[in-house]
């Protein structure tokens, strides 16, 4: 326990700790303190300047500081909302509102923007100085990424992302003082970096300058069903389901798969599947490849390859590691190869006319599905992949109402899946779900084991023993780039050894992804997490190769994992890019 | 000889500007835990109406650098760094001569007004963002690459060698140019004021104005001239027919070139100041300079209270003493 001291806040006397922020004691204690380039991911920027307090240390002259990244010491006073401080408060965020062009359309603060409300709140009724940055750059030139300089606010969040949290230093600076430009490489495209596309820097921007390429116009445009032939399928992911509700105002974890389809299908799809279907398939192909190389010993450790920044991220900086990528595809990628070849010869329509749109925790599902060897010749497996910000405003859109909607299942006969594919969008749920196949199908039925619980978890890298059959299986769970990083450097020098790696380049797995609904800390990382584990729990099937419907589909296709129809349906090759 | 007691008993300060104890900073480096440590001389000197270092060097080199010595030698310093502004590039041959045989390398960078600010400087050497980083922790604590790091201007350097010879006077170097004068330095005392420093009678009767501390001081009208000069000890005089409106103007474009981007208050302040100040030139009624003026002096009081580092600050004492002093000439 940290040491704890008596201070004056407003007049009033509260404790404190040694080593929190102003920020911090003033939240703990219900004080209000506006802030916009604050982010508890992040270690405190100071750059906006409306955090302001006064504060005075063993009785001198109050100073006006900012609380974020002030620490706390014995004998302070502080003062929250002087005369002084809202004045200055109110200048800065004035000069930030000319700062920041408003293209408030398709921004994903549409509807809770920050800087909107902070005016409000301040009584900024119109800014006094003139809009300066009219004709500044925007570059969408990769599937994944949109960034317009002429929104950003220059808080400098991007870049403490890109360097704290993935560690690749995409985003940089470019010149001094006003014109100072924060972007790919200090402005020029995405296209000229090495960007892996998680967008973490997406979550962490204030102002909308960095946003997903969206897709939302052209499936709109699709929606409208100008063209009768076309079958329009939805397919989403498993952490969306628990996420989606915050656009709407309802607590993170809830979850609301029933509803979303109701409302998708309101919208005009015609069908609505699971990728938890799919996470299924991927789990019994993963399975049996983790098997496979066990007992022939090679390409060990096997990393998973379900996410598609982490394989971005191989196929650019890590070429000697690329056969140690799983070759099953992620389970969006599985889920779409069955609907384009199992269903449709099933519902007898020919594979092109199917349209599917997958809606994806994830900004680098985008880039995934634009990939050439993620096609058919020349029909992409997935057509349009959405984040749950853009299907959050979709939704919007139509006006639907999304917590009194009628509940809806998925449609059959890709819909039902088990508790193993439920929790594959929390970190360490691809791991947990290929355990319990690979337990049970190693050891006798009575000895297996369901529960890896030392695999769970919001911790940057895990690791653990697990016992299956006599064998010890080493496995590590990381989340975050940056702690891939550091895996990968100590499995090469040695310090540690693994069989199995499960890499998810967003903090916490696909729930704290790229796409998902802004704001996202660890709070409402941990609120979305708990949702995952309470439906596993629930689920009558939990294990991935006991799903009827998977049994099914793999006795109509013929074939087991690993060998012939599977193998060509559901593993996937990777390639060597070259590092810019 | 010890010689914090002899930095303590000189009273000596820091002579960059902040004007911080210099016994202070040389115990808290020695006092750190850590057993790697730095000691950097910083000649960035990006102030145009500063230019005391470059005297430094072409007059007092080698004691500057036994200066440095000393304080290696007292901090127990791995390796020491002279940081040098490339605008003095063409000193580097004449300086590293003198460093054979030292633990002493020169660092050039294109320095710019921003690495005043020490932190600055750090992001520099290290490769960073040239932003500053937050104070504490400070660089005596953690400093170049996290390791404890003594940083102290070229003349604190060379006084600090006249302190352990015995041939210490509370003296400064100041920095005298303008109109009627060609640039020099003078050597006063510490608390010389502007009209001792400028001395002659026949130059201050042709004075209008002065600005103190280089493009980002104030302006000081005639009447106050008996006051002291503070901060880098630089003082530019202005003639009777000059207008304080067009040296003000030269101040902010100069700040809004040099500011990182930082924070807010500077950032945008200093632009909306000059594009303010660019609207003055050109409205024709009082009614409307009133307005411009209050947004000034508003944009001014958040720089000053709210900027992240003490340069973003530094624009209220331009605006703030040429509106104060000088109203009609806008």
């Amino acid at each position: 326990m940290a040491k704890s001291f008596e201070i004056k806040l407003n007049n009033k006397k509260i404790i404190a700790f040694d080593g929190e922020t102003i920020l911090e004691l003033a939240r703990r204690n219900n004080f209000y303190i506006p802030t916009l380039c604050y982010h508890s991911d992040l270690e405190p920027n100071g750059s906006c300047r409306l955090c302001l307090v006064e504060v005075s240390c063993g009785g001198r002259e109050f100073i006006v500081t900012t609380a974020c990244n002030t620490r706390v010491i014995e004998g302070m006073e502080i003062k929250l909302d002087t005369a002084k401080v809202k004045r200055i408060r109110k200048l800065n965020l004035e000069m930030l509102f000319s700062d920041h062009i408003q293209k408030c359309d398709d921004c994903n603060w549409r509807y809770d923007c920050e800087l909107k409300k902070l005016a409000k709140e301040f009584g900024i009724k119109e800014p006094r100085f003139s809009e300066r940055k009219r004709k500044f750059k925007t570059d969408s030139q990769t599937p994944s990424m949109h960034w317009d300089s002429s929104k950003c606010i220059e808080c400098g969040n991007c870049i403490s992302t890109c360097q704290q949290i993935t560690d690749l230093d995409v985003l940089k600076t470019e010149y001094r003082g006003s014109s100072i430009i924060f972007g790919p490489k200090g402005g020029r495209s995405f296209a000229d970096t090495n960007c892996v596309f998680c967008g973490q820097c997406i979550l962490h921007c204030p102002a909308g300058s960095l946003q997903e390429k969206t897709e939302l116009p052209e499936v709109e445009k699709l929606l409208q069903k100008k063209n009768k032939k076309n079958i329009l399928v939805a397919q989403f992911a498993p952490s969306t389901r628990y996420s989606i509700g915050e656009l709407f105002g309802l607590e993170p974890g809830v979850n609301l798969e029933k509803k979303v389809v109701t409302a998708l299908k309101h919208i005009g799809f015609d069908y609505v599947f699971d990728v938890n279907f799919g996470a299924d398939i991927t789990t019994l192909e993963e399975a049996a490849e983790l098997i496979e190389r066990l007992e022939s010993k090679k390409n060990l450790p096997m990393f998973t390859s379900c996410c598609p920044a982490w394989v971005r991220y191989v196929e650019i900086f890590h070429h000697e590691l690329i056969p140690n990528l799983a070759t099953t595809k992620s389970p969006t990628h599985c889920l779409a190869c069955a609907i384009k070849n199992y269903f449709a010869k099933k519902m007898r329509v020919n594979p092109k006319r199917i349209i599917i749109v997958a809606i994806m925790p994830c900004v680098a599902k985008k880039y995934e599905a634009k990939l050439p060897e993620l096609r058919e010749i020349y029909n992409p497996e997935i057509n349009y992949s959405l984040t749950v910000r853009e299907i959050g405003r979709l939704i919007k859109k139509h006006n639907l109402d999304i917590e009194n909607l009628a509940d809806s299942d998925f449609d059959s006969p890709l819909g039902n899946s088990s508790g193993a594919g439920t929790i594959y969008g929390a970190s360490g749920g691809v791991m947990e779900s290929a355990l319990r196949t690979v337990s049970s199908q190693l050891s006798d039925s009575k000895m297996e084991k369901i529960d890896f619980s030392e695999v769970r978890g919001l911790d940057g890298i895990k690791s653990a023993v697990v016992k299956i059959d006599g064998i010890n299986l080493e496995v590590a769970v990381v989340s975050g780039l940056k702690n891939a990083t550091k895996l990968i450097k100590d499995l090469k020098s040695g310090v540690v050894r693994y069989n199995y790696i499960e890499v998810m380049a967003c903090p916490g797995g696909c729930l704290g992804g790229g796409g998902q609904p802004i704001p996202t800390d660890n709070e409402i990382r941990e609120k979305r997490r708990s949702g995952f584990y309470i439906d596993d729990k629930e689920k009558p099937i939990r294990k991935a190769h006991e799903n009827h419907d998977v049994k099914k589909l793999y006795s109509n296709l013929d074939s087991k994992p690993l060998e012939g129809r599977a193998s060509r349906l559901f593993h996937r090759k990777f390639t060597k890019r070259r590092k810019k | 000889m010890d010689i914090i007691k002899a930095l303590k008993e000189s009273e000596l300060v820091g002579l960059g500007g902040a004007g911080f104890s210099t016994a202070m900073k040389w115990q808290a480096v020695k006092d750190s835990f850590e057993k790697k440590r730095f000691v950097i001389c910083n000649i960035s000197e990006g102030e145009p109406g500063v230019f005391k270092d470059e005297f430094i060097i072409q007059r007092h080199l080698s004691k500057m650098i036994s200066g440095i010595e000393i304080a290696a030698e007292f901090v127990n310093a791995q390796k020491s760094y002279i940081f040098l502004n490339d605008k003095y590039k063409h000193y580097q041959k004449k300086i590293e001569r003198q460093l054979k045989g030292k633990k002493i390398e020169v660092f050039i960078d294109t320095g710019r007004y921003l690495c005043g600010e020490e932190t600055v400087m750090l992001q520099v050497m290290e490769g960073k963002i040239r932003q500053p980083r937050l104070k504490p922790p400070y660089p005596t604590h953690s400093g170049l690459f996290g390791y404890p790091t003594l940083i102290n201007n070229a003349e604190t350097f060379y006084r600090v060698k006249l302190i352990v010879d015995g041939d210490y006077q509370p003296k400064r170097f100041y920095s005298l140019f303008g109109d009627y004068i060609p640039k020099k330095i003078v050597e006063d005392d510490l608390n010389a004021s502007v009209e001792k420093i400028i001395g002659s009678e026949k130059i201050l009767s042709k004075i209008k104005f002065a600005r103190i501390g280089g493009l980002s001081g104030y302006f000081l009208p005639k009447n106050e001239f008996k006051k002291q000069v503070s901060g880098t000890g630089s003082i530019e005089i202005f003639g009777k027919s000059r207008n304080v409106f067009n040296a003000l103007c030269q101040s902010v474009s100069f700040l809004k070139n040099e500011s990182c981007g930082k924070c807010t208050p500077c950032r945008e302040g200093i632009y909306r100041i000059a594009q303010e100040l660019n609207n003055i030139s050109e409205s024709k009624s009082l009614w409307d300079n009133e307005e411009i003026f209050s947004k000034i002096k508003s944009i001014a009081e958040a720089a000053k209270e709210s900027s992240f580092c003490p340069l973003g600050a530094s624009i209220a004492d331009p605006v703030n003493s040429a509106i104060n002093f000088f109203p009609e000439d806008f």
